[in-house]
């Protein structure tokens, strides 16, 4: 039964990637793009679940353990390019 | 950026994030891994931690002592191309040893570990290097 609700829930989560995408191409500043490549991120996550799901292989456990780390370094390092240029612009 | 909660949190996500890149790459070779993804979560840990206790002295300290770690990864892997011929084979064909451990049971070593050792060492000079270079655009002595 699981199968093929699956199927649906990515389908689900293809929309909200476009959403995302949506906002990160337009979005008017740069916050927006930082909260959109976060959350593309997430969205992604759950996309690798369900495939794992699908293929009943465990190894996309650890695929998912190996990206929320290194999406945490990418928002860190991008909000402190931010606050660095503005302390420039302040200055 | 000398925020109390990053640097809270900093130190427990480099050792986390070590702990995982020795993980991986020593889960290489058969499953998914190896030394060039390893060698990337590891400088992401310590670039994180860098980032969190930003301070002039500790980027020249990270520098001085993770960028050497190219030259020792580079010639490590130039070594086990070496051990290749040295045991009559071609150059980086791979050589497999059993070492018996009392307790820990039988362990597969072989030169593919030690190639991957190598890309690893690498990939964390060059990674670091080059992020805690484009941090700032200024000289370093």
């Amino acid at each position: 039964m699981i199968t093929s609700v699956i199927y649906y829930i990515m389908a689900v989560l293809l929309l909200a990637m476009i959403l995302t995408v949506f906002r990160l191409v337009k979005g008017p500043t740069t916050p927006d793009r930082i909260i959109s490549l976060d959350m593309i991120g997430s969205i992604m996550l759950g996309l690798i679940i369900c495939i794992g799901i699908i293929k009943d292989n465990s190894i996309y456990i650890d695929v998912i353990l190996i990206i929320t780390l290194i999406l945490f370094v990418g928002t860190v390092a991008m909000s402190r390019y931010l606050t660095h240029n503005e302390k420039k612009k302040w200055k | 950026m000398n925020t109390t909660l990053l640097q809270l949190a900093a130190k427990f996500i480099r050792s986390i994030m070590l702990v995982a890149s020795v993980f991986i790459l020593l889960r290489g070779h058969n499953a998914p891994g190896g030394g060039f993804i390893g060698g990337l979560l590891a400088s992401a840990g310590i670039v994180i931690y860098t980032i969190a206790f930003y301070s002039l002295p500790l980027l020249s300290k990270t520098l001085r002592t993770i960028a050497p770690l190219r030259i020792v990864g580079l010639i490590l892997a130039l070594g086990s191309g070496i051990l290749g011929l040295i045991f009559g084979e071609s150059f980086l064909h791979a050589q497999w040893f059993k070492l018996n451990i009392p307790i820990l049971g039988t362990i597969d070593l072989s030169t593919p570990l030690l190639f991957d050792i190598g890309v690893y060492l690498a990939v964390i000079g060059v990674m670091v290097m080059v992020i805690l270079l484009l941090m700032e655009d200024r000289k370093w002595n």
